[in-house]
């Protein structure tokens, strides 16, 4: 055990530790974006329908095409939702690939190694 | 010692997927330190190892390195600082030779010459192998190649997950008097078994965890007593310190 005095390497190790940079930190990040998608789709919906029943009431043609941008407002961000939902989805099914093929060249390695037999 | 503690978990939650593993884990590691985490298998072990080296992300609860809170930070960043991870089973390379899997440790800015320094005069019998493909390794020198990997990088922080799995006793004895050895000369090193016997004998510190917590913390000798009562889930007539 050490005295009271830091050795050089820990006081070093705390300096290197006092440099990292640090985000915070998200548990499964895609997950939350997954969520966000779903919930901007569903704005894009509702952003739609509010813009169809206005456009449909409205008389004078300035506020009709008020409505035609709010549509396309909604429009954008349904396509946004659907790109962050297929980003999202890819990486986690990407990432879920990626652990498999690590585990199956692991297994075929320890095959392998049981068919060299026993160490020398 | 320094009252901070090299490592410390507090509150932490973490799981895989839906899946929650730790329901809130508080541990402390001191410097130069050796704490033996102890449980059956499936307790969060492991898991606890992986939020320690970054690799698993916690839902919540806070992670402390050297008393700087890290949530966040990326594992390949810990490790070059010097928080190092003996994986369970092997953390090497197996298709790789002796000396190939050491070279690879220089990725951390140490010359090739002090990683095969360190590695070869901690373990000399890892120099008569040194050509050897590391899969064709008996389970001890693989074990002795993880440790060497590891020890390559010069860590503040070493930690070890089930070290003697699948080994014989005498190895086992044998890893651990090289662990002793290190702890001698000041590193931290944090030790996760599920099987005791061994390393209560060289941790200042030992842990109970069940079912995702730390059931007790405390001296070795005491932990020893409680330690198959809670394995077998009997209250223990001490009762628990968390």
């Amino acid at each position: 055990m050490s005295d009271d005095t830091p050795s050089p390497r820990l006081e070093e190790f705390q300096q290197q530790v006092d440099e990292l940079k640090v985000t915070g930190g998200r548990a499964n990040p895609e997950r939350t974006a997954v969520t966000v998608s779903i919930v901007l789709f569903v704005a894009a919906v509702i952003i739609e329908i509010i813009a169809f029943s206005q456009s449909s009431n409205a008389d004078d043609a300035r506020d009709q095409t008020d409505m035609v941008i709010l549509a396309l407002l909604g429009v954008v961000v349904a396509l946004g939702a659907v790109g962050l939902f297929l980003r999202a989805s890819l990486t986690r099914w990407f990432r879920y690939w990626l652990i498999r093929l690590i585990y199956e060249e692991r297994a075929n390695t320890d095959r392998m190694v049981d068919a060299l037999g026993p160490p020398k | 010692m320094t009252d901070q503690p090299l490592l410390e978990l507090v509150g932490i939650r973490a799981g895989y997927g839906i899946i929650d593993v730790l329901h809130g884990v508080d541990l402390r590691v001191g410097a130069g330190q050796v704490m033996a985490l102890l449980g059956p298998n499936g307790a969060g072990k492991s898991t606890t190892l992986g939020v320690a080296s970054g690799q698993i992300q916690p839902t919540g609860g806070r992670l402390f390195i050297s008393g700087r809170e890290v949530n966040g930070v990326r594992p390949d960043a810990l490790a070059r600082v010097g928080v190092c991870l003996v994986p369970e089973g092997r953390g090497i390379f197996p298709n790789l030779t002796v000396t190939e899997n050491i070279r690879m440790m220089t990725y951390a800015g140490v010359s090739y010459g002090d990683v095969q320094d360190r590695a070869y005069g901690q373990f000399p019998r890892l120099r008569e192998r040194r050509r050897q493909l590391a899969g064709t390794l008996s389970g001890g020198e693989q074990q002795m190649l993880a440790m060497a990997r590891a020890l390559a990088s010069d860590p503040a922080l070493l930690m070890l997950d089930e070290l003697s799995m699948g080994l014989a006793p005498i190895i086992v004895e044998e890893l651990y008097e090289q662990v002793a050895d290190l702890a001698r000369n000041g590193l931290s090193i944090l030790i996760v078994e599920q099987f005791a016997q061994t390393v209560l004998g060289v941790a200042d510190v030992a842990a109970i965890m069940l079912h995702g917590r730390i059931r007790r913390t405390g001296p070795p000798n005491e932990i020893a007593d409680e330690l198959t009562a809670a394995y077998l889930g009997i209250e223990s007539p001490t009762g628990g310190d968390h």
